[in-house]
């Protein structure tokens, strides 16, 4: 009599996984070939999320308002845009004149995350193997 | 009429039979003949239709009526595709234009593309169609990134590495 047996426990165990740390959401993505970029833009939004949410004062807030209000400014524009090359100064100037548009690089760079955390679940299909005639 | 005759077809019509060799049997007779028949090809088969039509009257073979306007009535009724026109490769194969981008980027609509996409992607994955163009359309910034931090940790934890996260086995129990 043959069982089929379901890990259930693995699934526990990363569904208790915090975002950061040595032991994290971030560090399982990181084994299993996310790219440097997603996973730095996964670690911002988390520092922007976070600072929201401890801080009732940024509640009236804009989020380009809080980048500039930031000691690691620099840092967060690079991963929240996802734009290769760009002026900072000019950048920020644009982004507060249509906030839509970092709504826009945000939304692009999630986009690229969950196209990348599916292909990463997903298996590779099997492929057929070459008989070779005798 | 001389008895040998009746094996000698020639001589029993007076004719030349070399005008139609395909119509002799094998002892020289011509057994479509003899039966009255005429086989004008291994498809086409017109019962009492003799071959010799020149000399009709001079037999005594007897022979079925003709059925030539019969034929040429089935032959009407059937309807012919009409022969197409041969065209050029170009003229006969539609090509799909697709407009090409605008010179200036600034008409692009990245917005629109983008959306439509995330539309396509979310019904993929089995998420609710507008999930991103609701989460974009938020009113304030706080809500937005709370609302794209949770969609990131959920696909996070959502992830699972084919091996070694979530193996499946068999076991021989017995």
């Amino acid at each position: 009599m043959k069982q089929t047996f379901r890990n259930g426990a693995l699934d526990d165990f990363i569904d208790s996984l915090s975002m950061n740390g040595r032991t994290s959401l971030l560090k399982l993505l990181e084994a299993s070939a996310l790219p440097e970029e997603e996973l730095r833009f996964v670690e911002v939004t988390r520092l922007v999320r976070n600072a929201y949410a401890h801080n009732i004062e940024y509640a009236d807030h804009s989020l380009t308002q809080l980048i500039n209000s930031r000691g690691d400014k620099s840092r967060l524009i690079k991963y929240l845009s996802g734009i290769k090359t760009y002026d900072e100064a000019k950048l920020m100037s644009s982004y507060e004149k249509d906030p839509m548009f970092l709504r826009f690089c945000i939304i692009d760079s999630a986009m690229r995350f969950l196209f990348y955390a599916y292909h990463l679940t997903s298996r590779p299909k099997k492929k057929a193997k070459r008989r070779i005639s005798q | 009429m001389h008895a040998m005759a009746f094996l000698d077809p020639a001589a029993f019509f007076g004719t030349d039979l070399g005008a139609k060799p395909t119509s002799l049997g094998r002892n020289g007779l011509s057994v479509p003949l003899f039966l009255g028949l005429r086989y004008q090809d291994s498809h086409n088969f017109v019962r009492g239709e003799r071959w010799d039509q020149g000399r009709k009257n001079s037999t005594e073979v007897a022979s079925a009526p003709r059925c030539d306007s019969r034929t040429s009535e089935r032959i009407k009724s059937f309807r012919m595709p009409k022969q197409k026109k041969q065209q050029p490769y170009k003229a006969a194969v539609v090509f799909r234009k697709e407009p090409p981008p605008p010179d200036d980027p600034g008409h692009y609509d990245r917005f629109g593309i983008l959306l439509k996409e995330s539309q396509k992607f979310c019904k993929r994955v089995g998420l609710q169609k507008d999930l991103i163009p609701k989460i974009i359309r938020t009113d304030s910034d706080w809500a937005f990134i709370l609302k794209v931090d949770a969609l990131l940790e959920s696909a996070a934890i959502a992830h699972r590495p084919p091996w070694p996260a979530n193996p499946t086995f068999e076991a021989d129990v017995s």
